[in-house]
């Protein structure tokens, strides 16, 4: 099965940054298959997403050797045939649901945007079907109302249903649940999950929740100041992290057992170096080579890790 | 932009106007109207208060003035008699009210005559000149507020920035005079003064308003001759208010456009068209709708002067007029007048706002 | 008694004053430094016989003896603008400062004091709001007389409700936010709450009002004079010139467009350093 998605050496860099927000990146997604974007804010997660999709502003410059979806290349894709495969083939959910629905008009009216006549009326059928799957009661009626009048749980729901009516083969999701409380980020989820297996959908996933990560992807890649730290299968990269950051990371997650771990160091992803590794500044064993040399991603074990001191000494726990 | 006085406006109190389905709505949408009625009925005595007291204060002697200046002495005594001058304060004042409510002003020492025909006189004129103003300026503003919202790193949004930061200094007056002098006298592209002469085209008066009238007779020269005297007043107008819109325009559209939901828009698929449009100019619409209706007051006041550099026969010039040659109850029915419409607009613009955002027109 | 800051944090008092330096603010500065001699001490641009009738003289164009011209007294036009910048930009200063004042103080009475007191005095803003500034300045200027000094009374009238609107609704938001605070603080009284925490935030946002004001209301005293609503005779205010130049206006088209320029100049000035100043609070 050939992969749903293909991203390699994307860069994107924001007009007037010291660096860009994104270098370097590549990964794919294959049928079927879930990846996870992982990282803190500023990391460069939530961009790659939005430079795949080309909904970053005019004037950010976004360059790759290659974007690919489903086979047809997408950064060369005129506005028309973005638009089309925007109503086909690729779905995006976001993180705020609030502030992804205009307040001024009914959920209805935007998700039938711009459809006229029968193709209006039978868009219409299969949205109040929807709706009722993502457990909407009333569809029908509940549809002619306004974003106020649902909960953030329900309006997320909601733009998932209005996504999966165009029955798309790849779902980007933006940290869908990290505005929600954590029941209803559960049964979100779990809502999420069930609908990949009905329709074989593949899933992109952004998210700085490991927790998340660890439920929803089969892979993960590890991000930090716009690069790639590390990626591989989830259980890999989660039970035996080969780079420091994201040792960090999971140590950074409190736990109610065990001996207190080193806390991840301070420091803002703002002010990474633009020379060398991007991570020296907070790395525990950042070397001179490491502030002088920029790693390469390089294969070690199951996962491919971008630093010159992997594998690290000691396995497991820091 | 100019005479643009203090910036807010009153907002009187009242509960939404609109409630939710619901019983009671009914009652609740009544109750809504009346106090803004009553509201506006405040406003409105307040005015003609302090319009009377206003004309008690003056300094000249009304019953002189009317009377004229070679009146002797008792002729000034009976006509004080006669404008019930001589009686008590209270009962003038009741007498005023009672006036008022019958829309009876009093009469101009200038025209001789009931304020309240030189009034209905000098409306349609005023009126022709602040509604065509007031359109094109609200057109204006808000495609060039839109056009600068959405491209502002090109050379026409410089341009438009650079137009508003002076737009909102200049001097109604003074525009009004350089236009006039420049491309009126100078260049001789527009008439410098006065409204179309009905007599000189054959075309009956009708409404008052010299656009409407021409268009009923069906008279195209003489439309064109109408429009023609108009260009330059109300050129100033616009050009003297367009800066407020505009300026105001942009940034909430800018601030639309930075909402996640034009994002979410987009990622659906709607032309960025539609996105522009439909979902973020409607809500950018919002605050400038207000400030539009707040701004017809404002050009009410600018009227005024524009009526006087072009001796546009409107309320503007009549209440000048009056004003040089202390003719008093012009200028309190001119007062009045004017400050009724200015709350009425101001009403009107709050119906509109539960229409332009869905979220108000619930009861909270 | 003291009036010592609560022991709880003040809010960053704008008494201290942080003021970046970028040549944008020099120039500004050094153009507030130039109005400010000018209307002080205008003796000092010109000469002695400034205001000297020279008939011979009358409608002189634009030269390099007179820059503005002549009007149709030969009084170099220049010259009374100068002079009159006392008059017109001193009577904005007026204006605005004067609104400020009183509707700052009503504004913060009426927020601070809250309950049916606020709603009532609200209430007679609202009435005051509700007269367009020309109409009332007019009908003022009526009753009162036509002069300078009544214009500016009439316009201080119109003027100062919008104050007390907006300081009253920064008192209702802070106060809503020190109820929390105060209940934390030790004993401090209302008076040292005020003080401390409720007058330096809206100070900037006053301050920026304020600059842009006297802008706004020289344009409107000027307009007033225009009129002949204020400035009378032959006193060198800007309206009134460019009033009297309407009645030469196809002779000495310098007379119009001069004095014009330079209120536009100046309000522009005012306004930008209101923004300027409005950015910085943001």
């Amino acid at each position: 099965m050939s992969d749903v998605l293909t991203v390699r050496n994307l860069s994107v860099r924001y007009p007037g940054a010291a660096r860009p927000a994104v270098e370097g990146v590549s990964f794919t997604v294959p049928a079927r298959g879930s990846v996870a974007l992982v990282g803190e804010s500023g990391s460069g997660k939530s961009t790659t997403a939005l430079a795949v999709t080309r909904l970053l502003d005019r004037g950010v410059e976004v360059t790759a050797d290659e974007i690919r979806f489903e086979g047809s290349d997408l950064l060369g894709l005129g506005a028309r045939e973005l638009r089309e495969l925007r109503r086909g083939g690729l779905g995006m959910v976001f993180q705020d649901p609030r502030a992804s629905w205009n307040p001024a008009r009914t959920i209805e009216r935007q998700l039938l945007d711009g459809l006229r006549g029968a193709q209006r009326a039978e868009r219409r059928e299969r949205l109040i079907a929807h709706m009722r799957r993502i457990g909407l009661h009333d569809p029908e009626r509940r549809m002619r109302d306004y974003p106020h009048h649902f909960s953030g749980g329900m309006l997320q729901r909601a733009l998932l249903a209005g996504v999966l009516v165009h029955e798309p083969r790849l779902l980007i999701a933006d940290e869908p649940t990290s505005a929600l409380d954590t029941t209803v980020q559960a049964e979100l989820l779990a809502l999420i999950g069930q609908l990949r297996t009905e329709r074989g959908l593949s899933m992109l996933l952004i998210s700085h929740d490991l927790g998340v990560v660890a439920r929803m992807a089969d892979h993960v890649l590890v991000l930090y100041a716009g690069r790639i730290a590390e990626q591989g299968p989830t259980a890999a990269v989660l039970a035996d992290p080969q780079h420091p950051y994201t040792r960090d990371l999971l140590a950074a997650i409190p736990r109610l057992h065990g001996p207190r771990k080193v806390p991840l160091k301070v420091g803002k992803v703002a002010e990474a170096r633009t020379e060398g590794c991007p991570y020296a500044g907070r790395c525990r064993f950042a070397t001179d080579r490491c502030r002088a040399e920029t790693p390469l991603p390089r294969p070690v074990g199951r996962t491919e890790v971008a630093c010159h001191l992997a594998p690290l000494p000691d396995a497991k726990a820091a | 932009m100019t005479d643009i006085g203090p910036t807010t406006v009153a907002a009187p109190p009242a509960p939404p106007l609109q409630a939710r389905a619901g019983a009671g709505r009914p009652a609740r949408i009544a109750l809504g109207v009346l106090s803004r009625l009553g509201w506006l009925l405040v406003v409105v005595w307040a005015a003609v208060s302090l319009t009377f007291i206003l004309s008690r204060v003056v300094p000249a002697d009304p019953a002189r003035l009317a009377a004229g200046l070679q009146a002797g002495p008792e002729q000034v005594a009976e006509v004080r008699a006669l404008l019930g001058l001589d009686q008590p304060l209270l009962s003038q004042y009741l007498d005023y009210l009672a006036g008022i409510a019958r829309l009876d002003f009093g009469d101009s020492i200038q025209t001789r005559g009931p304020v309240l025909d030189d009034l209905l006189q000098a409306l349609p004129a005023t009126l022709e000149l602040v509604i065509a103003a007031f359109v094109i300026y609200a057109i204006l503003g808000i495609t060039l507020g839109v056009l600068w919202a959405l491209r502002p790193r090109g050379i026409a949004s410089r341009l438009i920035g650079v137009g508003t930061i002076i737009g909102v200094a200049v001097p109604v007056f003074w525009l009004g005079l350089v236009l006039q002098v420049f491309l009126g006298a100078k260049l001789g592209w527009f008439p410098i003064s006065g409204r179309l002469n009905y007599n000189d085209f054959g075309v009956s008066e009708v409404t008052g308003f010299t656009t409407v009238d021409a268009i009923l007779a069906g008279n195209p020269s003489a439309l064109g001759d109408a429009i023609w005297h108009m260009v330059l007043p109300v050129t100033a107008l616009v050009a003297s208010q367009l800066a407020i819109a505009t300026r105001l325009m942009r940034t909430s559209m800018a601030a639309q456009l930075r909402r996640p939901y034009v994002r979410v828009a987009r990622s659906r698929g709607s032309s960025e068209l539609r996105v522009v449009t439909v979902d973020a100019l409607r809500n950018a619409l919002n605050p400038v709708v207000t400030m539009l209706g707040m701004q017809f007051g404002w050009l009410l006041a600018g009227t005024i002067l524009v009526e006087v550099v072009f001796s546009w026969p409107g309320l503007g010039l009549y209440a000048f007029n009056a004003f040089r040659t202390f003719d008093y109850n012009p200028i309190l029915a001119i007062t009045i007048v004017t400050t009724v419409t200015f709350v009425v607009v101001n009403e009107l613009v709050g119906l509109i706002y539960p229409i332009l955002d869905p979220r108000l027109k619930e009861d909270r | 008694m003291s009036t010592a800051a609560p022991t709880a944090a003040p809010a960053r008092p704008r008494a201290a004053r942080r003021v970046r330096w970028s040549a944008r603010r020099i120039v500004l500065s050094g153009i507030g430094a130039l109005i400010l001699l000018v209307v002080l001490v205008p003796g000092l641009f010109t000469g002695d016989d400034w205001n000297s009738v020279n008939v011979a003289d009358k409608f002189l164009g634009p030269s390099l003896d007179h820059p503005f011209g002549t009007d149709e007294a030969g009084r170099d036009i220049l010259q009374r603008m100068i002079h009159g910048a006392r008059l017109s930009i001193g009577s904005a200063l007026a204006v605005a400062f004067a609104a400020a004042a009183i509707g700052t103080v009503y504004g913060a009475i009426s927020g601070w004091a809250g309950g049916w007191v606020d709603r009532i005095l609200m209430r007679i803003v609202d009435v005051f709001l509700a007269f367009p500034y020309l109409v009332l300045a007019m009908a003022l200027a009526a009753a009162i007389g036509r002069d300078m000094k009544s214009a500016v009374i009439a316009l201080i009238i119109v003027w100062w409700p919008s104050y007390a609107r907006m300081v009253r609704g920064r008192v209702l938001s802070l106060k809503r936010d020190l109820h929390v605070r105060a209940a934390r603080t030790l004993g401090a009284s209302s008076a040292q709450l005020l003080r401390w925490h409720v007058v330096p935030h809206t100070f900037s946002e006053i301050n920026a009002r304020l600059t842009v004001d006297i802008g706004y209301a020289l344009v409107a005293l000027t307009g007033l004079s225009f009129l002949g609503l204020a400035a009378q005779g032959s006193s060198p205010e800007w309206g009134l010139m460019v009033s009297t130049a309407k009645g030469f206006v196809l002779s000495a088209w310098w007379y119009a467009l001069f004095p014009g320029v330079v209120i536009l100049l100046t309000v522009l000035y005012f306004v930008r350093v209101g923004d300027e100043l409005a950015g910085e609070e943001s």
